[in-house]
């Protein structure tokens, strides 16, 4: 199949194919797929929608704990399902389904993947506070979601996923561009197609897709620049993936496009170290709590 | 102690004085910009996560301003 660590051409489309087969992309759990479908509704109430993530308990409770973690900083605890659907509304619990949904298959396919996505989400959310016109929890999880294709390279070759690694820390090849020399197709492609299976909108389909090349949608491109720079600044800081993600080349046109100045670049990447910090003493968010017995 | 149990300065006086000079830690080391590094570390480290966009002044402006920041945590630490 792999040949010195690179797939032939033939296997490279065999790959993509299978890849970009639906049966073969993780799926989220049922109760998050009826969530995300029950929200385009506009008739359904925040009374069902409780009672419908109530029936997924595990779900149910690492929603409860990500709620109330560092990370979304909400003043007062929220203490059950229907209370955060009133208090923070449809979209963002959601978001927060989605991002709970997506933990644990992003913990055991990568080390460090989990903590760079949560990092580019929170790096997103900054970017956005500066640019009122954006739906900032919408794109926290476009940002959270950026790398979701590297789940399925890991997972459905981890063969080639290692000649990818080894691309990537001898030569320094961007990880995209390494993918793509291997595989014949690379996370960000992927990843589309998995929020596509998923029924996810293009708003946050887009953003992940094209990541590395913002100005390839037309549609969406200030979500992907914003998450294009997002990638960028957690890269840089080298958090949950230290020196196995280096920084990759960024489209000096995508900060233009922003209309942001040096003093909001010198604010925005200010106000992510200090958030960095708390963010770090609560890595394990998500994690099973210890068992009380 | 307990499964999940937080490794407070007072936690590890406490094990000192009891005399354990042992403990095992589960879970997963996290790369984290602090991680308990010197400064001269740190930003060597963030030099080489830099190294491919050199020629790019934007990428340039954002090494400026991340190490700056490493150096006010750290300093601060």
């Amino acid at each position: 199949m792999i040949c010195g660590g690179f797939m032939t051409d033939e296997t490279q489309a065999q790959f993509r194919q299978k890849i970009l087969k639906i049966k073969s992309l993780p799926t989220l759990p049922a109760v998050a797929q009826e969530v995300t479908q029950m929200i385009e509704d506009t008739n359904v109430s925040a009374q069902q929608l409780a009672y419908t993530i109530a029936r997924d308990q595990a779900l149910a409770g690492k929603l409860l704990r990500l709620v109330n973690s560092s990370f979304y900083g909400f003043p007062r605890r929220i203490s059950s399902i229907s209370n955060a659907i009133v208090l923070l509304g449809f979209n963002v619990v959601k978001s927060l389904l989605i991002s709970v949904s997506v933990f644990e298959m992003m913990r055991t396919a990568m080390a460090g993947l989990w903590e760079h996505s949560l990092g580019c989400a929170l790096a997103t959310r900054i970017i956005c506070r500066h640019l009122p016109q954006c739906n900032a929890e919408e794109l926290a999880v476009a940002g959270l979601l950026h790398d979701i294709g590297k789940v399925v390279i890991a997972t459905e070759a981890s063969e080639a996923y290692e000649s990818v690694q080894i691309l990537i820390r001898q030569d320094r090849q961007p990880d995209h561009v390494a993918e793509k020399q291997i595989l014949g197709i690379d996370h960000a492609e992927i990843g589309g197609a998995l929020l596509d299976a998923w029924n996810l909108p293009l708003v946050l389909q887009h953003p992940v897709r094209y990541h590395h090349h913002p100005f390839k949608t037309e549609e969406h491109c200030l979500a992907a620049v914003i998450v294009h720079l997002a990638d960028l600044l957690i890269r840089g800081f080298g958090y949950g993936t230290g020196q196995d993600l280096p920084v990759t080349f960024f489209d000096p046109q995508a900060w233009k496009l922003l209309g942001l100045n040096d003093e909001q670049l010198e604010a925005i990447i200010g106000e992510l170290g200090e958030e960095l910090e708390v963010l770090e003493a609560n890595t394990a968010m998500l994690e099973d709590e210890p068992n009380a017995e | 102690m307990g499964a999940g149990t937080e490794l407070t300065p007072a936690l590890i006086e406490r094990l000192a004085r009891l005399e354990i000079d042992a403990i095992t830690v589960q879970g997963r080391p996290l790369d984290t910009p602090s991680d308990g590094k010197s400064l001269p570390d740190l930003l060597a480290e963030l030099d080489q996560r830099f190294t491919a966009v050199r020629q790019q002044p934007f990428c340039q402006k954002v090494h400026r301003l991340i190490a700056r920041e490493l150096t006010r945590r750290h300093t601060r630490a």
